[in-house]
């Protein structure tokens, strides 16, 4: 894994790439995240037809011109679905970034700090730890108005407690490091040694973790948005499921409007696991061998030049 | 002092690791290696050397990522091209191995004497009452009170752990006793501690004892015969007295005048220039050459063989057994 | 001749008991402490409502004196101190007051909830762990092969689906053949105890499934982390040294180290079985406590949201509680502590 001080950005260009040769499930999931990010981005300017816009019947099943079929209110479903992208990635990836802002903070706070600022916050994460999720998730937003700004927050609420025990943990490490004590020694400035010597070490597990928070939190908005709870102006991958499911899909059998909503949340969901996964693993290595394993030493026959 | 019917054989080991990238490290290349009964052979040399590697070897405790090529033999069965189940039959009963100091070697969720008992069930020494009685014999052997056996890994300081492992190995009265530098992570009292039990016993049992160590006065005191081994191959081998006193090879030389000798007057201390070559590259011609002091043009193009120099006694230098003056 | 060397061990015998004992009261004492935060904030949560509880009640054709006989009811008039007093009071009684939608006791209603909720959380659980520990073992024996690709690959894509769609999809590929929602036929009024257990059971088996396939993963990839990492301490190699099967060294050095993690995760995962539960039981309309959560939404049934958001906060408080006893009888290490 490059470290962030190298020089060169060519040579950093290129030891990316080669970590993403070796390492097949980081392609994939950047693959899947980077497809779906340029749909949320671009994809509502080529939608073929509108949201609001009826084009046939009833849940009409898919044809060459409506792929995915018509959902019941005979709207074409590929151009919902690409609308859904927006949103939905809009709510994941700002809810991850928020969250994990927020938890970042709370770690090196209390990790730089510690004391009683660090009984005190690991006090609050611990608690917030411990609340289930989603209720707590659905009486808060029982109690807001639903809208786009207000799910980003509560999923948020919720999700920057595992990335502040990390980092927590992280910082407590880094701390105790030469290159810190050597500054505080010196007379540094705490702003400056958290900014020069602390933060840069633990960007990859920033990175990890916002990759892995995206796939947390396109799940809530699904389940939010599918419990009655989500922006009902807005269209979103979890709002079509539950549209689907409030408007009887199924026994109508239309598996269009069912099955790719959340085909795609899944991708989604996969995609940033096994690249959030790779960071996390290129940023802390525990290479490993097997004292015992299915398969054994092997053995060769004596080699030619036995004597080199 | 070689019996004619050595216990452990090793001829023309080879080892090599796959590397994560795709290459291959060679880390022994061409060990030979004899142990009598009742011998004690020292194995030497810096770091990466390649003599761990060799012991686990001997035991065939090899990962997957690994390959070997040659032979060993135990009670002179040949076990290497029989793989791990060849190897198996012979583990604990007739070769046992007490690990590094620092390692974790007992499991950290059962208890002291489960972990001793196990293997008198396994090898059908003792089962039962009569299994605990030996853990209790075996344990007061290496000097450690009855109670330990009911404690765990935790509960336990460095050097207990290590008598722990001693007991254990000595378990199914082996005849070959490994021993993987036992006292490096020790402070030194301990350690001397576990060196005596360790002397003691293989004088009492007539164990056979290969010792990997980077102590040299240890292992002058002692072993029967010491191997000085040097990325990856032996490069001398004889009694204490031909290695120390008569060495052969300028890297033995340079290993026992680099360790500091407090009677020895001197005022400055000897260190090796340069390391050891990598092993993950093909080396042609003599591995020490960049850091040998006697090094000529004939040396870059030959790797020398071991050359006999006396009874008991080789170097695997050209020069070895001649007078020549180091530069 | 063998001097019994003063060996000292740094724990003595009564000190492991000591030990135990100060770990439990020290997480009893945490759990405790945590079940009274809860309780507040649980108070102050739906205190903290926009407007006032009896005005947001969905019963359509209140009056206005109604409104403000309902209030008085449920002593919304009062200050909050005297309110939390009281609150505390009635949860000492075990009164959680009553549903607005029913107007039957909230702790009744949420005890049949729980009823309903229990055999299929446990059962998907059973299916989740049986499919977790065995893709994620044998995953890690068979490190880089297809089966650790496939498996792990599988437990993934399945952990990424969301539960709802899961069901969703299930009773698509299902339909027909296995009922679609409800826990029971409504219609099986007089038949015997044993076509009503069928019955009961042919219900219980798609949302179970549904639990089973949506949370087998997060088991899976932990167990085979964990059983990779024990694969490689030193320890598994001295089994593999003292002669030991393949087999022998993982079943008896191995397994037993590698399931500490994933005990503690099945422990704590209990407590959260409930929350996990709620999108399962709307799809399948399964009358249990994420059903009523549901239900209480969208009726704003504030009593029974309350209700219901206190029972899953402290259960997973006892279940991490659960989760630590268990942990410090399975690991000797705790109790020197």
């Amino acid at each position: 894994m490059p470290p962030p001080s190298s020089l060169n950005a060519a040579k950093v260009a290129r030891r990316w790439l080669t970590w993403l040769r070796q390492n097949p499930a980081a392609l994939i999931g950047g693959a899947l995240l980077t497809a779906f990010a340029v749909l949320a981005l671009f994809g509502p300017l080529l939608t073929p037809f509108g949201i609001d816009q009826r084009v046939g019947p009833v849940y009409g099943a898919p044809s060459p011109a409506h792929p995915l079929g018509l959902d019941d209110s005979g709207v074409d479903m590929l151009s919902l679905l690409i609308a859904g992208t927006r949103i939905s990635m809009l709510v994941g990836f700002a809810a991850s970034m928020v969250s994990v802002l927020v938890g970042g903070f709370v770690g090196v706070t209390a990790g730089y700090v510690g004391g009683w600022v660090d009984t005190a916050l690991m006090r609050i994460t611990d608690y917030f730890i411990v609340i289930p999720a989603l209720p707590l998730m659905i009486v808060v937003a029982t109690v807001w108005a639903p809208s786009v700004v207000h799910m980003v927050l509560i999923i948020a609420l919720l999700l920057w407690t595992s990335t502040a025990r990390l980092i927590r943990a992280q910082v407590l490490a880094l701390k105790e490091r030469v290159s810190v004590r050597r500054a505080r020694a010196i007379g540094a400035g705490h702003a400056r040694i958290v900014l020069r010597h602390i933060v840069p070490d633990i960007v990859g597990l920033l990175v990890a973790t916002t990759v892995l928070a995206v796939s947390v939190a396109v799940f809530f908005e699904a389940a939010l948005s599918f419990l009655g709870l989500g922006d009902p102006a807005t269209v979103s991958w979890g709002r079509l499921i539950q549209i689907a499911f409030e408007r009887t899909a199924i026994s109508s059998g239309a598996w269009w409007a069912i099955i790719p909503p959340g085909l795609c949340i899944a991708l989604v969901v996969l995609g940033s696991s096994l690249l959030g996964t790779a960071i996390q693993h290129a940023a802390n290595p525990k290479a490993g061998i097997a004292h015992v394993s299915s398969r054994t030493f092997r053995i060769r026959p004596v080699p030619e030049a036995s004597r080199d | 002092m070689t019996e004619s019917s050595p216990l452990l054989e090793a001829s023309d080991l080879n080892v090599w690791f796959d590397l994560p990238d795709g290459g291959e490290l060679h880390a022994l290349r061409g060990v030979d290696l004899r142990v009598g009964s009742r011998e004690k052979l020292g194995i030497v040399g810096e770091s990466g050397c390649g003599k761990s590697t060799l012991l686990m070897t001997l035991m065939g405790l090899l990962p997957p990522s690994a390959s070997a090529s040659g032979s060993i033999r135990i009670s002179g069965q040949e076990v290497l091209t029989g793989g791990e189940r060849a190897f198996r039959i012979h583990r604990w009963k007739d070769i046992a191995v007490v690990f590094q100091g620092a390692m974790n070697a007992l499991n950290p969720v059962m208890r002291i004497g489960r972990q001793i008992t196990e293997v008198l069930e396994l090898h059908d020494v003792a089962t039962g009452p009569a299994a605990e009685a030996r853990a209790r014999d075996l344990v007061t052997l290496v000097g450690l009170p009855d109670d330990i056996l009911r404690r765990y890994n935790h509960e336990l300081s460095g050097g207990m752990r290590q008598r722990v492992s001693l007991a254990m190995a000595l378990a199914c009265e082996p005849q070959v006793l490994l021993a993987d530098e036992p006292t490096t992570a020790l402070d030194v009292m301990v350690a001397a501690q576990v060196l005596g039990v360790i002397d003691r016993l293989t004088r009492e049992l007539d164990l056979a004892l290969v010792l990997v160590t980077h102590d040299l006065p240890l292992v002058t005191r002692t072993c029967d015969r010491i191997q000085v081994m040097y990325a990856g191959k032996v490069v001398e081998t004889g009694t204490p007295a031909d290695v120390y006193h008569r060495s052969e090879h300028p890297y033995t030389r340079l290993l026992f005048a680099a360790t500091a000798d407090v009677h020895s007057g001197r005022e400055e201390l000897v260190s090796i220039a340069g390391s050891p070559p990598r092993l993950d590259e093909p080396v042609t011609g003599c591995a020490f050459l960049p850091r040998c002091p006697m090094a000529r043009e004939e040396c870059m193009t030959e790797a020398p063989q071991l050359l006999q120099v006396a009874s008991g006694h080789a170097a695997a230098c050209r020069f070895a057994g001649q007078k020549v003056r180091m530069s | 001749m063998a001097a019994v060397v003063a060996a000292t061990p740094r724990a003595g015998t009564g000190s492991a008991l000591r030990g135990s004992v100060g770990y439990l009261t020290r997480r009893l004492a945490v759990a405790l402490v945590t079940v009274v935060v809860a309780v507040s904030a649980n108070f102050l949560l739906f205190r903290a409502v926009p407007g006032d509880a009896a005005s947001m009640v969905k019963v359509p054709g209140l009056s206005a004196a109604e409104r403000m006989q309902i209030r008085a009811d449920f002593g919304l008039d009062q200050p909050v101190g005297s309110q939390y007093l009281h609150y505390l009071g009635q949860l000492a009684h075990g009164n959680l007051g009553i549903s607005f939608e029913n107007r039957k006791p909230v702790t009744a209603n949420l005890w049949q909830a729980v009823a309903n909720t229990m055999p299929m959380v446990l059962l998907g659980t059973v299916f989740a762990l049986v499919a977790g520990m065995a893709t994620g073992l044998i995953a890690a024996w068979r490190r880089g092969t297809v089966l650790d690709a496939g498996g792990l690959g599988a437990a993934l894509a399945f952990y990424a689906m969301p539960a709802q769609w899961l069901g969703l999809m299930l009773i698509l590929l299902a339909a027909g053949h296995l009922p679609s929602g409800g826990i029971s036929d409504v219609f099986l009024t007089d038949a015997d105890w044993w076509a009503r257990t069928a019955d009961h059971l042919r219900h219980l088996l798609l949302p179970a499934l549904t639990f089973g396939l949506a949370s087998y993963g997060q088991y899976a990839v932990i167990i085979r982390t964990s059983m990779l990492e024990t694969l490689g301490e030193d320890y598994v190699l001295t089994a593999r040294a003292k002669g030991f099967s393949n087999w022998s060294v993982v079943r008896r050095h191995a397994l037993p180290n590698a399931m500490l993690p994933i005990t503690t995760l099945i422990a704590m995962s209990l407590g959260l079985l409930v929350s996990g539960a709620i999108l399962i039981e709307t799809v399948f309309s399964w009358p249990g406590v994420g059903l009523a959560v549901y239900d209480a939404v969208k009726a704003r049934d504030y009593p029974m949201l309350e209700g219901a958001f206190l029972l899953l906060t402290v259960s997973v408080i006892l279940c991490n509680l659960l989760a630590d006893l268990v942990y410090l009888r399975l690991d000797p290490r705790i109790r020197s502590a």
